[in-house]
């Protein structure tokens, strides 16, 4: 008996395809012997145009999906006349070739128990392109497409035989369409094919795909009716949802309750997965997707069904499923595929190892040998704004919880983002936290000198602007000053920065880059957030630049964000917004440099070696600017003449970063947001000088690039002339006069280590002589306070309240020959151990900025050490131990009784939010890591010579 | 082909164009920038650093005295480690705003513990605004001592400088050390002489349990030292400490004098109201054998590492004197004696240095410390109205001298008994100084101190006066009669108990 064909064809607004789907209706060589036209309320003029061709059953249905809308079709049509009754499902895109009902109908013809079968989907312009010619399971159920885009080189046409095929341009039995309902409606687009085939089969029908038969789809299945198509991280969703749907609906109702639980937690865990392909936006979809499964009213419905129409086991279909090894090929196909479509174009840069970034590096390592090599073997740092850290990592960790904090008399609140940065920095080695900065004071200079390699090697293809950018970076003034001055904040952020630059270059085109860059930015940031609004500001002019990666720009804050606002908080409640652009760390007294020194790239007047130089030499020590001031010139130079050579792009941006730099240095000097022992600590002007330091090299190296032949000559005279202007810096912490010292790690005298050992929270008062003639009293606990556990809420603190006012009355009556009994204090406080340090050794004392200044102040702050020395000796429930060492003189309170400190638990708050923090630090991690293909890289000398760097060309075009 | 070509000319030349326009615009940018930043001051944001200024509560005020005098060994010349007592002082103390209350220490090496021989620490509770000051005085009368001793009762310190006593052949110094405190001090001393720091065993770690006098002859530490200069640094309790020379030249009592601590290392020293006396009988006797010291002498010493170039003046407060100048070398960390007359020609036999009241004023380009001895000779006319036997001993006195320091408040000052006690006032200033001597108990006296000048007015014995209007001056007290010489300067309660800032 011949079959009867019924074609539906669903249309939903799909007047772009219809003429051409209706003409290729209309040429069939067998034509359908029924056509309706389901009209799902189009907007468009699709109605029209399905009125104007003829003749068609018109029907006007709701907006259904596919399935539901060929059902609803079906009601209209003729009632089936025999079994033989076929049904040929088509949307407005699918528009069928010529013999592809034949072909469909002559592969059934000759198979009774074949039910479905499915034609080549190809792309309309193509032919030759499939993009689903059937579906399948893997062994957990997810959806495996047997081909997709692929070309069609008819290397799929001898199997017969599938699991399932997609639901356009499907023919199906209509008396099997009718007994298993179609469609199931908790699967709108995506699978709803494939999982009809499925019940088809479990019906005991064959399902095939026909090699013959092609039909084009102009778009998606899950995109139909659609105004705009889908985007990726909503196909994820979608498929997502329809594997969760087909999941509850094919378990088994003992592993029902189990699937349901695991939604949640599963859709956790792939979230990571999605954080590793670098597809955050999926993280949104995933959770969409369970919830909508878990609380989906049709699963039940569709087990239902299911049950119902079900005649063989799951067994029978096994054979038809995918085996892992095989899915795994046909993903790994689809990656490849994936990126070679949207195939970055080359990355040319010179090679690490050819191309010099190893042997500057090499060169880096010996200078920064030479520089400190005083500090080798040392266990720990001292001197300017450096400490020992915790013993213990788990100390350094236990720093990032909010609460109570023992720094000074103890206070409470949130810790600063850099007790992070430091407990990360300690963690490298474990044993000794202390020694991590030891060595990164030995290694600063090499690696500052590598990431200012890579970095400029997005700025420019050749290998001597990279290297010359590389050397003027590690003996940049702003990092030698910083190390010498034993500043370890400015070091980290000199040597974070050119990274930095590097991932947000590259931040627009990729999330990996995007997420490291927001974990340098937080790094950097924590190290000195005086440079936050620079940076936050060069951010949002990057990132409207590019507006493609807007998104992945305008993010890399968000990490910072999210690690300063416990702190921010804690600031405004305080009333003291600028007290968040305080350094974190030790709060580092130092003589604020002039503008003109800033200009010069020096942070400080005592970094200012030209000065002692000319004031030695007999002349004004404002004449010391003059040579550095000529030695650079030519830096400054080169960077202005970048803008009048080719390459611009890059050095216009360069010098904006350069005056961000600056601006945020000289406002640096001006704000004098915390204190020491009652002197103005400013934020360290460094760090804003690292950033003047990047842009000028940036800009000098895009110059050095635009130079032809002249390239190497005036490169050489520059990084020659540059090291002359740091020769002071260099020389400091050669010779032994530079601040940072090697230290033993002690804090205070051996005995209150000893002791610190056995009571962790007993405290000593601290009274160091100041130089105008006052004191500072500040207590330690234990054995004293470490590099982490110092605090900006601390050192910003500027009224006092009642605890403080008690410890000044106890130092002041300690201080002075008095009648006030001090026991009582002494207990309250737990103070056992009194400290005057040696004026000078601590930085205080008898460090001025000049000669003058020094023999002065000296005198006061050895009077009020003289007059403290004699009133401590004079009180007699104190009793002096030893004598002077290098920590200072020691007093012990006489019948000291250590209380057992309480134990203070953290707060529910304070734990949720480090865990808040840490997870989203976290995913940013993961999402920094490299999972995907690298762009290939291409050193200059592959290349035929002059097209200049292509970082900031392709984003213009791209 | 051409039509490209010209496009193409134009735009290389557009190029060019914008290029060098921007060029200007970032070289003025630049100019722009590095004016601001170098020329233009900019606001400053500053906090206000936690400050409190801790007025410390105020505690007992103590001054303790030196106590009687001492010899070694006994009266029948046994013993001769041992000091004992030759008599007690005669102490007298006054309060200003709080009673006094006085107790004698309980334990001395001299054996006097609680005793009237015992130095007598006197004290008052603490009060703002109230201060004590005491004054002892002695005249020796025993075998082989003789002449008049005065000194202060003084606040303990950490760090005292005596300057003078002698270990001479003849000449005996003995250094007492008194812990008036509730903790053991535990004293070093540094004993500078002409050749330079004495170097001996049990020089440092020197205790002096609390409430304990030490007494410890000078010599041995450094025996045969003609100019000794002392330095006391007390760790623990504080103590006062004091030299008592005594003179015996031949058989004869030459004198005996308790010497005074003296102001810290300057390089600005006034010694004021040095008064000669008997210069006629002191010159005389300087012929004698053995009398070259009762010349009149100043002695400075050198605390730090490099050698002081001291200009040394003796003012008159007689305008109608001449005033004499010299100059002299002290080496580092040694000690330099020069009379007093160095600069005047005395060759000629001539008294260089009349009677009457002086100032000598130290003027150093380094850090000294400094002392002057003043001796009196009794000039005793024979019968015959011709000068006596030249080997008769004349009957003889002398009195150190110690540097007084600029006082810091109104202070008060105590009058030991003694012979026609007199307080001269130095003026550095440049304003003319109405000192008002309020007795307490007495008469009120004033006295005039001309800017840059010296003057001294004769006060009550027993009285104890607050100088009012003090602030600047250099005050010491001084007797002087036939053969009994003596003097000790007046100290302000040291600045230990003022209010301090403290930064928490």
């Amino acid at each position: 008996m011949q079959p009867r064909v019924t074609a539906i064809l669903v249309v939903r607004n799909g007047e772009p395809w219809l003429d051409r789907t209706l003409q290729a209706l209309g040429s069939q060589t067998r034509r359908p012997d029924a056509q309706v036209f389901v009209d799902c309320s189009s907007t468009d003029h699709s109605a029209e145009k399905l009125a104007t061709a003829s003749p068609a059953q018109y029907v006007l249905a709701p907006n259904l999906p596919l399935g539901d809308a060929v059902t609803f079709g079906l009601r209209q049509a003729a009632p089936a006349e025999s079994d033989d009754d076929w049904v040929w499902i088509l949307s407005a895109d699918t528009a069928p070739e010529a013999d592809a009902l034949e072909q469909l109908l002559a592969a059934v013809e000759i198979a009774p128990s074949v039910a479905i079968a499915g034609p080549k989907v190809v792309d309309p312009d193509d032919r030759a392109l499939i993009h689903s010619y059937g579906e399948s399971l893997s062994r957990f159920g997810s959806t495996v497409k047997l081909v997709e885009d692929e070309l069609d080189q008819a290397q799929h046409d001898l199997d017969g035989d599938v699991l399932g095929v997609t639901g356009s341009g499907m023919l199906v039995r209509r008396e099997l369409w009718e007994r298993l309902d179609g469609f199931d409606p908790g699967l709108p687009s995506v699978d709803a094919g494939l999982d009809f085939s499925i019940r088809a089969r479990l019906a005991g029908y064959r399902v095939i795909r026909v090699a013959g038969a092609r039909v084009s789809r102009g778009i998606r299945p899950e995109d139909l009716g659609r105004r705009r198509p889908l985007p990726g991280r909503g196909r994820i969703r979608v498929a997502r949802a329809a594997q969760l749907h087909r999941r509850m609906v094919y378990a088994p109702a003992g592993a029902l309750a189990f699937h349901w639980l695991s939604l949640v937690p599963l859709a956790i865990v792939r979230s990571v997965g999605q954080l590793l392909g670098k597809r955050p936006g999926a993280i949104g979809g995933e959770f969409a997707a369970a919830l909508l499964v878990a609380f989906d009213a049709g699963v039940g419905r569709a087990r239902t069904r299911l049950r119902r129409t079900r005649s063989l086991g799951w067994a029978a279909i096994a054979p038809l499923r995918i085996p892992g090894d095989e899915v795994r090929e046909v993903r790994a196909a689809a990656r490849d595929r994936a990126a070679s479509d949207g195939a970055e174009p080359d990355l040319v840069r010179p090679a690490f190892f050819s191309g010099g970034g190893v042997a500057v590096t090499l060169v880096g390592a010996l200078i920064g040998l030479g520089l400190f090599w005083r500090l080798l073997g040392a266990p720990a740092l001292g001197g300017g704004a450096l400490l020992p850290l915790a013993e213990r990592v788990g100390t350094l960790w236990s720093r990032m919880l909010a609460g109570a904090r023992d720094v000074g008399v103890g206070l409470t609140g949130p810790p600063d983002p850099f007790s992070g940065v430091v407990a990360v920095l300690g963690s490298l080695t474990p044993w000794n936290p202390s020694l991590s900065l030891v060595l990164l004071w030995i290694t600063a200079v090499p690696f500052a000198a590598l990431a200012a390699w890579w970095c400029a090697t997005r700025f420019t293809e050749r290998r001597s602007p990279a290297i010359f950018a590389a050397i003027l970076w590690m003996l940049a003034p702003p990092l030698l000053a910083a190390l010498d001055a034993g500043r370890p904040t400015a070091v980290l952020v000199h040597l974070l920065l050119p990274w930095l630059v590097l991932a947000v270059l590259e931040a627009s085109r990729s999330w990996s880059a995007s997420a490291a860059a927001a974990l340098l930015f937080a790094a950097v940031v924590a190290c000195a957030p005086v440079l936050a609004p620079a940076l936050v500001l060069a951010l949002v002019a990057w990132a409207f630049a590019h507006p493609r990666g807007l998104v992945r720009v305008l993010g890399i804050p968000i990490p910072a964000a999210a690690l300063f606002a416990p702190l921010v908080i804690a600031q405004l409640v305080r009333g003291d917004p600028l007290g968040l652009l305080a350094d974190p760390g030790v709060a580092g007294v130092d003589a604020p440099a002039t503008g003109w020194h800033l200009l010069l790239g020096q942070p400080t007047l005592s970094s200012d070696g030209w000065a002692s130089l000319a004031t030695a030499i007999g002349l004004p020590a404002g004449l010391g600017l003059l040579a550095p001031a000529i030695l650079l010139a030519p830096l400054a130079a080169a960077a202005l003449l970048a803008v009048f050579l080719p390459g611009s792009r890059r050095a216009i941006p360069s010098l904006i970063v350069a005056l961000l730099g600056l601006v945020t240095a000289v406002v640096s000097t001006h704000l004098g947001v915390a204190s020491a022992g009652g002197q103005l600590v400013t934020p360290w002007a460094g760090s804003g000088l690292s950033l003047y330091w990047l842009g000028m090299v940036g800009a000098a190296v895009v110059a050095l690039d635009a130079l032809a032949s002249a390239r190497v000559i005036v490169g050489i005279a520059l990084v020659i002339a540059s090291t002359a202007a740091v020769a002071p810096l260099i020389i400091s912490p050669v010779v032994g006069t530079a601040a940072v010292t090697a230290s033993d790690g002690q804090l205070l005298p051996a005995l209150v280590t000893a002791e610190a050992a056995a009571h962790p929270k007993i405290g000593t008062l601290v009274l160091t002589p100041q130089q105008d003639g006052s004191l500072s009293a500040v207590v330690e606990r234990g054995a004293g306070t470490t590099l982490d556990a110092e605090s900006t809420l601390w050192t910003t603190r500027r009224a006092t309240d009642a605890t403080s006012r008690q410890l000044s009355t106890l130092s002041g009556n300690l201080a002075s020959r008095s009648g006030f009994d001090a026991t009582t204090s002494l207990k309250t406080f737990q103070i056992e151990f009194i400290v005057v340090p040696e004026l000078g050794t601590d930085g205080t004392g008898a460090t001025g900025t000049t000669a003058t200044g020094t023999a002065q102040t000296g005198t006061a702050a050895a009077q009020v050490r003289q007059r403290v020395a004699e009133a401590l000796d004079g009180t007699p429930v104190l009793t002096r131990v030893g004598d002077t060492t290098s920590e200072g003189t020691l007093w012990r309170v006489a019948g000291f009784t250590p209380t057992a400190p309480a134990i203070v638990a953290p707060t529910r708050t304070s734990v949720a939010l480090l865990i808040g923090q840490g997870v989203l630090v976290l995913l940013t991690l993961l999402l920094a890591i490299p999972t995907g293909r690298r762009r290939r890289v291409v050193t200059d000398s592959a290349l035929p010579g002059d097209d200049p760097a292509n970082t900031f060309d392709e984003d213009e075009n791209g | 082909m051409a039509e490209p070509e010209r496009t193409g000319r134009a735009r290389r030349v557009a190029l060019v164009g914008l290029r060098v326009v921007a060029g200007m615009v970032g070289i003025a940018t630049a100019v722009a920038v590095i004016a601001v930043v170098g020329l233009v001051p900019l606001p400053t944001h500053a906090i206000t650093p936690p400050t409190v200024v801790v007025t410390p509560t105020p505690a007992n005020q103590t001054r303790l005295c030196a106590g009687g005098l001492l010899r070694l060994g006994d009266e029948s010349g046994q013993h001769a480690g041992t000091a004992s007592s030759i008599g007690a002082p005669s102490v007298r103390g006054g309060a200003v705003g709080a009673s006094l209350q006085g107790s004698a220490l309980a334990a001395s090496d001299a054996g006097t513990g609680g005793a009237s021989s015992a130095p007598r620490l006197l004290s008052i509770p603490a009060t703002p605004g109230a201060t004590l000051s005491g004054a002892q005085s002695q005249v020796a009368e025993a075998q082989d001592y003789s002449g008049f001793a005065a000194a202060s009762c003084a606040e303990p310190s950490g760090s005292i400088w005596l300057v003078g006593g002698s270990t001479s052949v003849g000449r005996t110094t003995l250094l007492t050390l008194a812990n008036a405190s509730g903790v053991d001090a535990t004293v070093a001393l540094t004993i500078l002489s002409p050749d330079g720091a004495v170097n001996a065993p049990g020089m440092a770690g020197i205790v002096v349990k609390a409430g304990e006098q030490r007494v410890i002859p000078l010599a041995g530490f450094a025996p045969d030292v003609a100019s000794p200069v002392v330095h006391v640094v007390a760790r623990g309790g504080q103590v006062t400490a004091y030299l008592q020379q005594s003179i015996v030249r031949g058989l004869d009592a030459g004198g005996i004098d308790i010497v005074n601590s003296g102001a810290e290392p300057a390089t600005h020293l006034v010694i004021p109201g040095v008064r000669v006396r008997n210069s006629v009988g002191v010159n005389r006797a300087l012929a004698l054998p053995g009398w070259d010291d009762v010349v009149a002498a100043v002695r400075v010493a050198v605390p730090g590492a490099a050698a002081a170039k001291v200009q040394v003046s003796l003012v008159p407060q007689d305008s109608k004197l001449t005033g004499l100048s010299f100059e002299m070398d002290v080496a580092a960390g040694q000690v330099n004696q020069l009379p007093l007359d160095s600069a005047a020609d005395t060759d000629t036999g001539s008294v260089a240095i009349p009677d009457g009241d002086y100032t000598v004023v130290l003027d150093s380009d380094r850090p000294v410390v400094a002392g002057a001895r003043v001796s009196t000779a009794v000039d005793a006319p024979g019968a015959d109205g011709s000068t006596s036997s030249d080997l008769t001993a004349p009957a003889s006195d002398f009195a150190w001298y110690a540097t007084a320091p600029v006082l810091t408040a109104d202070t008060a000052v105590t009058i030991a008994p003694g012979a026609s006690p007199e307080l001269s006032a130095t003026n550095t200033g440049a304003k003319d100084v109405a000192l008002v001597l309020k007795a307490q108990g007495g008469q009120d006296l004033t006295l005039n101190v001309p800017a840059g000048a010296a003057a001294s007015i004769p006060v009550a014995t027993g009285t104890t006066y607050l100088l009012q209007g003090a602030k600047g001056l250099i005050v010491g007290i001084s007797y002087a009669g036939d053969a009994l010489l003596g003097a000790y300067p007046v100290a302000s309660a040291r600045p230990v108990s003022g209010p301090i800032t403290i930064h928490p």
